[in-house]
């Protein structure tokens, strides 16, 4: 086994070689993982539009998303979970404000769930967006919660039969077919991805039809 | 009115995706591409070269290891 500290040192150096690429690649990453749901929710309000125009179309909502879910993060639990890490020196504090904040996030995540389809429906701004998102789900925190959940299963359940069918098939095929399998399971994941948005679009709205305003 | 239930709701999802497939279709293999892509330029090569130079670290420190202690199996010695 190597000694800690040099391995550490090669990681440090590697890292100081490559960062650049690594935060250029990072910062792809971070679009692509906005704008595919963008792209998404855009496709689940206009789905006669072309695959160019939908791309086109989300693409201006990536900044829009990115802020959104910031600002959703620091209304529902994030600023706990910042005191939380403030005070991680008071380890017991710092527990139960972590435990405080993941109670919190139950209980207003799905509040603001359909706050980025508000957005892109109305093209209203990220703070207006949130605050109408909250007021309209007024009464359904469980249908959401519980909608999410029994999605989140089905897809679980077919993504494991989907797992079983391609282990199987990669193991007749040989050796090559370990670089398939991973390429198919990165497909299978944006499909699932996409279909949950389109199901988000569906989602809210119902429940924007539906106010309950008692 | 009441709010459509799951089953509804995936049903509509469901026929709107079967009805613009092409399109849903489309959208899912452009961002796997993007995602595969930048894996392949960016993040693969990172690790491999990352495991190629814990290799070389870890290959030294046993040479070094079988030199300062000679009673090591033969088999590792090679």
């Amino acid at each position: 086994m190597g000694d800690p500290s040099q391995m550490g040192q090669v990681m440090l150096n590697v890292l100081k070689d490559s960062w650049p690429i690594l935060l250029l690649g990072g910062l792809l990453m971070i679009i692509a993982s906005l704008w595919a749901p963008a792209a998404g929710m855009l496709f689940g309000l206009q789905p006669k539009l072309s695959f160019v125009n939908l791309l086109k179309g989300s693409a201006k909502y990536i900044l829009p998303l990115l802020g959104l879910s910031i600002l959703i993060f620091f209304l529902s639990f994030g600023w706990l979970l910042f005191v939380g890490i403030l005070l991680t020196t008071i380890a017991p504090i710092a527990v139960v404000l972590t435990f405080i904040s993941s109670v919190l996030f139950l209980l207003f995540a799905p509040r603001y769930m359909i706050a980025p389809v508000l957005m892109m429906r109305s093209g209203k701004g990220m703070m207006e967006s949130a605050k109408n998102a909250f007021a309209a789900t007024k009464g359904y925190w469980g249908k959401i919660f519980g909608n999410i959940i029994l999605l989140q299963v089905c897809f679980f359940v077919v993504l494991m039969g989907l797992q079983i069918v391609l282990s199987v098939l990669a193991a007749m095929a040989g050796d090559s077919a370990g670089m398939l399998q991973s390429l198919v399971q990165q497909v299978l994941g944006q499909v699932f991805g996409i279909a949950f948005a389109v199901f988000l679009v569906q989602l809210s709205g119902t429940i924007i039809a539906n106010p309950k305003t008692a | 009115m009441a709010a459509q239930p799951f089953s509804s709701l995936v049903k509509s999802s469901y026929d709107l995706i079967k009805k613009n497939w092409k399109t849903f279709l489309s959208i899912a293999l452009f961002f796997s591409l993007v995602t595969i892509v930048l894996q392949a330029a960016v993040f693969i090569p990172f690790a491999s070269r990352m495991q190629q130079e814990m290799t070389a670290v870890m290959g030294s420190d046993t040479n070094a290891m079988m030199m300062a202690d000679p009673s090591l199996p033969e088999g590792i010695q090679e």
